[in-house]
């Protein structure tokens, strides 16, 4: 099912077994780290993001590189020559990111940790702040919104 | 402020927002998704390049480094803070 995906999202079955075997490998990194509560949408994550960042350098690499550059560049899949390009915008977008989140409301900033920080699903944190399940996914939304105009905002 | 833009340019941006809108559920569904739901996000996926498109963007920022460093750094502001 892991493999089928990698094949949906980049459409070679060599590469879709290269990413899966670097899945395996990140997730087996990342459980020796901490423990993780679902597993299946965890693999599935990671499988995702790998085949994401995939598609993401093929393309970088097939146009010549135009002016505005995407947020890929966070990612650390990309040319390493990029890596203390990419460090410079991490930190960039960290303080940026850090300004952003003092404005927010407590309940979300507690919404933004449990959920980045925690890894907690948006039901585990409805949960826990004892809220409904749509409050929290409307208040992750707005969150997210945040911090991509944030990312935005920096690439400009 | 925009006014000069052509109702056209207002549509794609209304449409793009959409889009951002689903990716973003997607985004948090995601966290909890068995098999059949990743099924019906590959759908979703698959239904239009631009699905990719802001799903790849949205995805590389909420999962980047620097936003689990904000969290990690707000946490522990707020531990300080309070005592």
């Amino acid at each position: 099912m892991l493999l089928r995906t990698l094949q949906r999202m980049v459409r070679s079955h060599s590469t879709a077994e290269d990413l899966l075997q670097e899945t395996y490998l990140r997730v087996t990194r990342a459980l020796s780290e901490r423990a993780i509560e679902h597993l299946e949408p965890f693999l599935f994550q990671t499988a995702r993001n790998l085949a994401l960042d995939h598609l993401r350098a093929r393309r970088i690499h097939a146009r010549t590189i135009v002016d505005d550059a995407p947020i890929s560049d966070i990612h650390d899949v990309v040319a390493p020559d990029a890596a203390l390009e990419d460090a410079a915008h991490a930190n960039r977008l960290l303080e940026s990111l850090s300004a952003s989140l003092e404005t927010l409301t407590p309940r979300q900033q507690k919404i933004f940790t449990l959920s980045r920080l925690h890894g907690a699903s948006y039901l585990e944190i409805a949960k826990q702040l004892g809220v409904s399940t749509s409050t929290v996914q409307k208040e992750l939304k707005l969150i997210m919104t945040v911090c991509l105009s944030v990312a935005a905002r920096l690439d400009h | 402020m925009t006014d000069a833009q052509s109702p056209r340019r207002a549509q794609a941006d209304a449409a793009r927002a959409e889009t951002m809108d689903q990716a973003l559920t997607w985004l948090i569904e995601l966290d909890i998704a068995d098999a059949e739901t990743h099924g019906r996000f590959l759908e979703w996926l698959d239904a239009d390049p631009s699905h990719r498109e802001v799903f790849a963007s949205a995805e590389a920022v909420w999962h980047s480094q620097p936003v689990f460093d904000a969290a990690a750094l707000l946490a522990a502001r707020k531990k300080h803070s309070a005592g």
